[in-house]
């Protein structure tokens, strides 16, 4: 414990957990600027840190940007990230009737409870199914993969073909280069630079932040400063926890499983939450006109998910959501690899980031008291400014990974792609796992095959493979009857009027 | 540009047959059924699946033929914000084509001035930024980074 300790309270450690909360703060609370997003341009400076300080970085700007994102929610009603969306009319409605302090102190307090409570859980969580976990062979690792991928599909928003087809972008991506079998090379079309594959950072940039400005500049560039008055945080944040702790405590353990579900990310655990909120409240009446009780239960939930979306990352190298999967890619270029055996062989150094993760979410607490009083200076920064000097930064990030240019037309490529996807509701985040995934399906197809001599059978014949592989099967079954219901419904529908 | 589903599925399907036939030209392994063409294979006939299942779902909604094949978005009637579109695009395949040749610091100073400019951000802003922000990442990456950003005139003179 003595050695983790040592790891985390370094200077040059703790200074970079101070500037990447500083940062992610800013970045959560300018609207369109999602944590994802914040995440995909930190990296090309990750890079060149040490692994502590590198994945520290990672984490802890994905965790304060969750909760940065509700500061414009709250002030402005417009949610600073995806996350933010499920409870941004309720804490507006607070600040219409003169209670902003409350609608951020319940958003700061029940985050930093949440991230906390989530870091104890993903500690605890981790370790045992690690521990589990060391007996899997290729076999139930590719139905895991497929069982990422079909959650993913999933749970994606929107119908069963479009989230399939933004899943299978993703894999297709993942094919180019050399296969691993014969060392062919697929769809490279003779550019010597596409043999190991499209660089994934290039391409998180592209389709994370380029699509964003390109959206930016074309549909939203005029942006408004807020208003509303902010009173004193620290009394309203006493008084929460006081009435809510049973709610924080509640949505943090809830939010930390479906962070942990791949494709299910604090934007979904957000929305849940705030339902079932609603559901079990002994006053779910006065949801809706400016109540704290939900944006407790959803702003825990949300930061307890970016802990959780960690623990598949780092047991099987599986992301829960869009963050960790770029964090895989920072941890295996540290010497980190994702494995059963992480705690073994790392245990120190995913120790030490779970240190760094509490502290996050700790310091969280009075920067985000700043935030919250700087944010009308942030949010009055006009996106005509800001706008050339992201575009830059990815220009820049996209270089830095592997000082070639060839990345920069990567990101630019997928993220004209990624502009596209989204104009016809083809969801990014399973292309997104796809795109990590699709190697370590193939991968473990092969080698079963290998080992079961070409036998279907093999998928099947360990107990654990063959819960895995049914129950990847019945989702799909359940995905299909599911789609082929809601057209038959839409069709009477429309049948009927 | 919002497509239809039956246009959407069409341009789909043709890819997944594109890609399809792409694989039949990959090598196999001798003895095995499963070489580098096998999961490429089976991703484009997913995608072949996924167009298919479009169009019948647009003809079976009696859709295919009403609805326009593609939507303009709202705002390439704004010429400023097609303008504006171009440009971003066109700024990252200037760095891409004009940095070797002019370095990095005078082509991030240009295009920083050009995209600012064309957001319509006035020149007291746009002065200071396009000369602060060359130097400032300059400065972070290449000094502080080592990144071998590309060398040109003004690098030569300044380091």
């Amino acid at each position: 414990m003595a050695e983790v300790f040592e790891l985390v309270f370094r200077w040059d450690v703790l200074s970079t957990i101070f500037l990447a909360a500083c940062y992610g703060l800013f970045v959560g609370s300018v609207p369109g600027l999602t944590a994802t997003m914040s995440v995909a341009l930190l990296v090309p400076i990750t890079f060149f840190l040490d692994p502590v300080p590198a994945v520290a970085a990672i984490a802890t700007a994905s965790a304060t940007a969750i909760f940065a994102g509700d500061i414009p929610g709250a002030l402005l009603r417009i949610p600073g990230t995806p996350a933010s969306a499920a409870y941004v009319e309720e804490a507006f409605a607070l600040t219409q009737k003169g209670q902003a302090e409350r609608a951020l102190a319940t958003s700061l307090v029940s985050s930093c409870l949440g991230g906390l409570i989530g870091v104890a859980l993903l500690a605890v969580f981790a370790r045992q199914l690690a521990s589990f976990a060391v007996k899997f062979s290729s076999v139930e690792y590719f139905w895991l993969g497929c069982l990422g991928l079909t959650a993913a599909v999933a749970v994606s928003s929107s119908s069963l073909v479009r989230g399939t087809l933004g899943l299978l972008i993703g894999l297709f991506i993942s094919t180019v280069g050399i296969d691993i079998a014969t060392g062919h090379a697929r769809f490279t079309f003779g550019q010597l630079d596409l043999l190991d594959g499209v660089s994934f950072i290039p391409a998180m940039i592209g389709m994370f932040a380029l699509s964003q400005v390109i959206r930016t500049v074309t549909t939203e560039l005029d942006s408004v400063v807020p208003k509303a008055k902010v009173g004193s945080l620290s009394g309203e944040m006493v008084r929460v926890v006081r009435s809510y702790w049973k709610n924080i405590c509640r949505s943090a353990v809830f939010g930390n499983i479906l962070g942990a579900l791949p494709g299910a990310g604090a934007d979904i655990a957000a929305w849940i939450a705030y339902s079932l909120s609603k559901r079990f409240s002994k006053t779910p009446e006065k949801f809706g006109t400016g109540h704290a009780e939900g944006i407790a239960d959803a702003g825990a939930a949300n930061n307890s998910a970016v802990c959780g979306a960690w623990t598949p990352a780092l047991v099987f190298g599986i992301p829960g959501d869009t963050v960790t999967a770029i964090a895989i890619g920072v941890l295996m270029l540290k010497g980190i690899t994702p494995s059963p055996r992480v705690f073994t062989t790392d245990g120190t150094m995913v120790y030490a980031i779970f240190l760094a993760f509490a502290l996050a979410n700790l310091l969280m607490l009075p920067l985000g008291m700043v935030a919250i009083r700087v944010a009308r200076q942030a949010l009055s920064i006009p996106k005509r400014v800001l706008m050339p000097l992201i575009l830059v930064f990815c220009i820049i990030g996209a270089y830095a990974v592997d000082n070639t240019l060839f990345s920069v037309w990567i990101m630019l490529g997928l993220g004209i792609l990624a502009y596209f996807m989204e104009e016809n509701g083809i969801p990014i985040a399973p292309a997104i796992l796809g795109i990590v995934l699709g190697k370590v399906i193939e991968k473990n197809f092969l080698i079963t095959m290998i080992k079961s001599q070409g036998e279907v059978a093999g998928f099947f014949d360990r107990p654990v493979a063959a819960v895995l592989g049914a129950t990847t099967l019945l989702l799909w079954g359940w995905l299909v009857v599911l789609a082929v219901v809601r057209a038959a419904r839409a069709r009477k529908h429309a049948a009927a009027t | 540009m919002r497509f239809s589903d039956f246009a959407l599925g069409l341009g789909v399907a043709v890819f997944g047959i594109a890609v399809l036939l792409h694989v039949r030209t990959f090598p196999e392994i001798p003895g095995m059924q499963y070489g580098p063409a096998f999961f490429p294979g089976l991703i484009g006939a997913a995608f072949l699946i996924c167009g298919v299942a479009l169009v019948v779902g647009s003809v079976v909604r009696g859709a295919a033929l009403t609805e326009r094949f593609a939507e303009r978005p709202a705002w390439f009637g704004d010429r400023l914000a097609v303008w504006r579109a171009v440009g971003v695009v066109l700024s990252v395949v200037a760095y891409a084509l004009v940095s070797p040749v002019l370095g990095f610091l005078l082509t991030v100073a240009l295009l920083t001035a050009g995209l600012l400019l064309l957001m319509g951000v006035r020149w007291v802003v746009v002065v200071p930024l396009m000369v602060l922000l060359p130097l400032f990442l300059h400065y972070g990456f290449a000094q502080g980074l080592r990144v071998p950003l590309p060398r040109g005139p003004l690098e030569l003179l300044l380091f």
